[in-house]
């Protein structure tokens, strides 16, 4: 005889989107949107390729190129290079503590990310993912570095999991993709910073 | 403000928005009735008290159900007018529902269900309607809409547009689930909510135990053995031990994770030939526990041994007596004897002598329910009361934090830290612990000013007796107003963990306004942090403080994001800020403090750190400098990573 599970509370307690690790050549791939729930506060994800859900997302990586667009609400554009790829990242006057670091930061410093992974259609058809910021830090090489080796380990983490857990299940329904991608991308990364 | 006052806010709203004239503070004092006492879900309240309100106030419902809308679109919960054909239908399958069926438009299709009692004609299959103020509901996870006596069926003649194929899945579902309730099952199979047909041997059989119900009993096939209740209403004739018999379109339902087996007036009821089948062994197991209307209830139990739904006779000592929050209720308390308290309430309508505090009773024929996970005694007009003469003592019992659950408890504390009291309502809150756990508690103002108000102070030890043990988001935390405070002088508790501290390693990605240089209040035993003005929430204007650094944040590890505090030993460890520096900074700073959060944020956003501490109310707290590390690039774990990167890549050969 099968007994439910007990309801789920009513007021189920807020909790906070953990911030995932990719790297940027897996960010770059994301085509896929989707929100949980109806709610209009329901959080919206984008699903990275290797197989998780993702709406708040961490990286480290070097500042190339640091621009102040918009006439009228000007908002900063930055580049991020990782041993992958690079990050687009956006803050704008919504995100005012973001681009106040941002504008005490020197182009070329190694700097950390904290934001929302962002999916736009664009109008020829592909999809353009960019950052919007919550948090930019200066940092050091050394944490650099120490992101790699944690991002490398949770890609490794996704790949050796794909196709054994929901969000990975849908990632391969979308992208029909071979979670080796991944573990080649870890490892291209890992040499990268190897010295 | 607590959730019942904002339920009667939005009430207010809503009667005000349909043109009626509120009055919030009686809808918020019915609000409390109905959820307090009488223990009805805050949602099922709400929507009794607006519907109450509306009825005095001959407000009639003007639903946005005027709009027609696309099947398609339809959301659960909506009132809605839907135009299309009528696909398919079928016949009820029960005897509450007069037709079941599909309704297709150019969108969508979706399953309607004409109720019994609803008395509209059924409808024509591929007749075009209009369907007026129907409901959409949704029932294990497909969407259908049900037809009330509110509905109006409007015949769309003439009509022919192209429907949606989008039916045939539907049909195929219908198809499978409507042979639910004539098909025999097994009693093993049966799930929550489904209207069946079983045959079994009815192996025991007891008086309902409440007027509502004429009969309850066991009853068993081969898989296994379910509890069946056959409703008063029903007018069914009781089963017989030891007989078979088959019973068709019953409502297998789930209480408290534990299935029975609802006889109601739509149920048919045919005894059967006793067959050689053998049942379950579960049967004798179950008889055990079926309660077995009066008789068990004379025997004297246990305080700590009743569970809700039970009967209970017990003998107690009446150890506190609340005002009455309510007319119907005639009084309210708690009641002790040697294992255990609990909170009782004594009806109005029960019509009882007036108990008195620390007397002894025996009570007879109490009812258990349960109030907010903990279980509360209901003295009723069945409940019989004898005053206990002789003097009896009576040993409250100590119960350590970790064993605690919700209800009535008598602890021995050590108090840990105040924390800053989040409504005025209430006088303090903060954390207690003992050798096994650490538990968050909370001291409400006496709405009587002049009682006085025992307040605890830090580091000292008390015993508590008949200290609330409620239960919110899944955390225990202790209500001691109304709970008798001995404090234990010289006394001292080594505060167990109970292995229970957590560690997080990862990324800090947020730090909030919070950290940085804070002030405290000086006041013996608060503590609290004073606001940029010097103001404490209890003790106001403050000219003297005490200088503090904290950091309150998100450490991220890319799978959860954890809250933590971080206390001053662990900040000055992790920024290489002392505390002396930081007001030295503050101090000379044209930003002032926020020049040290801005280099707080400085030195650790992005950083990694470890940190461990205990969990409370889902926020790690990091007390010390050994809690907390920072954690760098490491060499060692780089080659690991490269290597099993390597190694896996053509590890399928």
């Amino acid at each position: 005889m099968s007994t439910p599970a007990a309801p789920a509370g009513n007021q189920r307690r807020y909790m906070r989107e953990p911030a995932r690790r990719a790297f940027a050549a897996e960010v770059r791939e994301v085509r896929l949107t989707f929100k949980d729930g109806e709610d209009e506060k329901s959080p919206v994800y984008v699903m990275l390729p290797s197989g998780i859900r993702c709406n708040r997302i961490f990286f480290c990586g070097q500042m190339i190129r640091k621009e102040l667009k918009g006439e009228e609400n000007p908002f900063y554009s930055v580049r991020i290079q990782d041993p992958t790829g690079i990050f687009f990242v956006n803050a704008g006057g919504y995100q005012p503590e973001a681009k106040q670091q941002i504008s005490r930061i020197d182009e070329s410093a190694w700097v950390a990310v904290v934001g929302k992974a962002v999916a736009r259609d664009t109008p020829d058809g592909t999809t353009f993912v960019s950052v919007r910021a919550e948090s930019v830090a200066e940092i050091d090489e050394d944490t650099y570095r120490k992101w790699v080796d944690e991002t490398a380990g949770q890609t490794l983490d996704r790949a050796d999991a794909f196709g054994q857990t929901e969000d990975s299940r849908k990632a391969h329904e979308f992208y029909t993709n071979d979670p080796e991608t991944y573990r080649q991308m870890a490892l291209h990364a890992l040499q990268r910073i190897t010295f | 403000m607590d959730s019942i006052t904002k339920t009667a806010e939005r009430i207010s709203k809503t009667i005000e928005e349909r043109g009626g004239k509120p009055e919030t503070e009686k809808i918020e004092a019915k609000l409390r009735l109905l959820i307090n006492e009488f223990l009805i879900p805050e949602e099922d309240a709400e929507r009794q008290v607006t519907n109450e309100v509306m009825r005095e106030q001959q407000i009639t419902v003007q639903r946005e159900a005027e709009e027609k809308k696309q099947i398609a679109e339809l959301q659960p919960n909506d009132w809605a007018t839907i135009e299309g054909k009528v696909v398919m239908v079928s016949a009820g399958g029960n005897s509450s529902i007069a037709q079941r069926g599909i309704i297709a438009d150019e969108s969508g299709a979706v399953e309607f269900v004409i109720w019994d009692k609803a008395q509209l004609t059924p409808l024509e299959e591929n007749a075009w309607y209009r369907i007026e103020s129907c409901v959409a509901d949704t029932f294990r996870d497909n969407l259908n809409v049900k037809l009330h006596s509110g509905t109006k069926i409007v015949p769309v003649p003439g009509m022919s547009r192209i429907v949606s194929q989008d039916w045939h899945p539907i049909a195929e579902k219908m198809a499978a689930s409507s042979g639910d309730s004539s098909e025999l099952r097994t009693i093993a199979s049966l799930n929550p909510d489904e209207w069946v047909t079983i045959e079994g041997k009815v192996t025991k059989t007891s008086e309902g135990g409440n007027p509502k119900i004429s009969q309850r009993g066991i009853i068993a096939d081969a898989t296994d053995a379910i509890e069946f209740v056959i409703w008063s209403k029903s007018e069914l004739p009781p089963l017989e031990e030891g007989n078979w018999y088959r019973i068709e379109s019953a409502v297998a339902d789930s209480y408290k994770e534990k299935m029975s087996l609802k006889l109601h007036s739509g149920t048919k009821i045919t005894p059967i030939s006793d067959t050689d089948k053998s049942i379950s062994p579960a049967a004798d197991e179950m008889a055990v526990t079926l309660k077995t209307g009066s008789d068990s209830t004379d025997e004297v139990s246990e305080i700590a041994s009743a569970k809700p739904d039970d009967w209970v006779t017990i003998e107690g000592k009446i150890v506190a007596l609340q005002p009455s929050p309510s007319p119907s209720i005639a009084q309210k308390g708690i009641i002790a004897d040697g294992s255990g308290a609990i909170e009782f309430v004594v009806w109005e309508k029960a019509g009882a002598e007036p108990l008195e505090e620390h007397k002894w009773y025996k009570i007879e024929r109490a009812t258990i329910s349960e109030f907010r996970s903990a279980p509360s005694m209901n003295v009723h007009s069945g409940t019989t009361i004898t005053p206990i003469t002789e003097d009896r003592s009576l040993m409250p019992v100590i119960a350590p934090l970790a064993d605690l659950t919700p209800g009535v408890a008598c602890v021995r504390v050590k108090m840990l830290t105040n924390w800053e009291v989040r409504s005025d309502r209430m006088l303090q809150s903060g954390l207690v612990g003992d050798e096994t756990d650490r538990m968050k508690f909370v001291i409400w103002k006496n709405r009587d000013e002049s009682a006085d108000e025992t307040t605890l102070e830090e580091d000292k030890v008390y015993s508590i007796y008949y200290a609330g043990v409620e239960e919110y988001n899944e955390r225990y935390s202790l209500n001691l107003s109304g709970a008798t405070i001995l404090e234990e002088e010289g006394e001292d508790i080594e505060i167990g963990s109970d292995g229970r501290d957590e560690t997080i390693t990862g990324a800090v990605v947020h730090m909030s306004a919070g950290s940085g240089l804070i002030k405290r209040c000086r006041v013996e035993g608060c503590n609290r942090a004073l606001s940029r003005q010097n103001f404490c929430s209890v003790h106001e204007m403050q000219q003297e403080f005490r200088y503090d650094l904290r950091i309150t944040g998100v450490v991220d590890d890319g799978i959860t994001a954890k809250n933590i505090i971080m206390q001053r030993d662990a900040v000055e460890k992790v920024t290489g800020l002392t505390l002396e520096k930081a007001v030295e900074i503050a101090e000379n700073s044209p930003l002032g403090p926020d020049d040290v959060f801005m280099q707080f944020q400085d030195r650790l956003m992005g950083r990694y750190i470890t940190c461990s501490g205990p969990d409370i109310d889902g926020t790690l707290l990091v007390r010390d400098a050994e809690s907390v590390n920072l954690v760098t690039y490491d060499q060692g774990e780089h080659v690991l990573l490269i290597n099993r990167a390597e190694g896996q890549k053509g590890g399928e050969f």
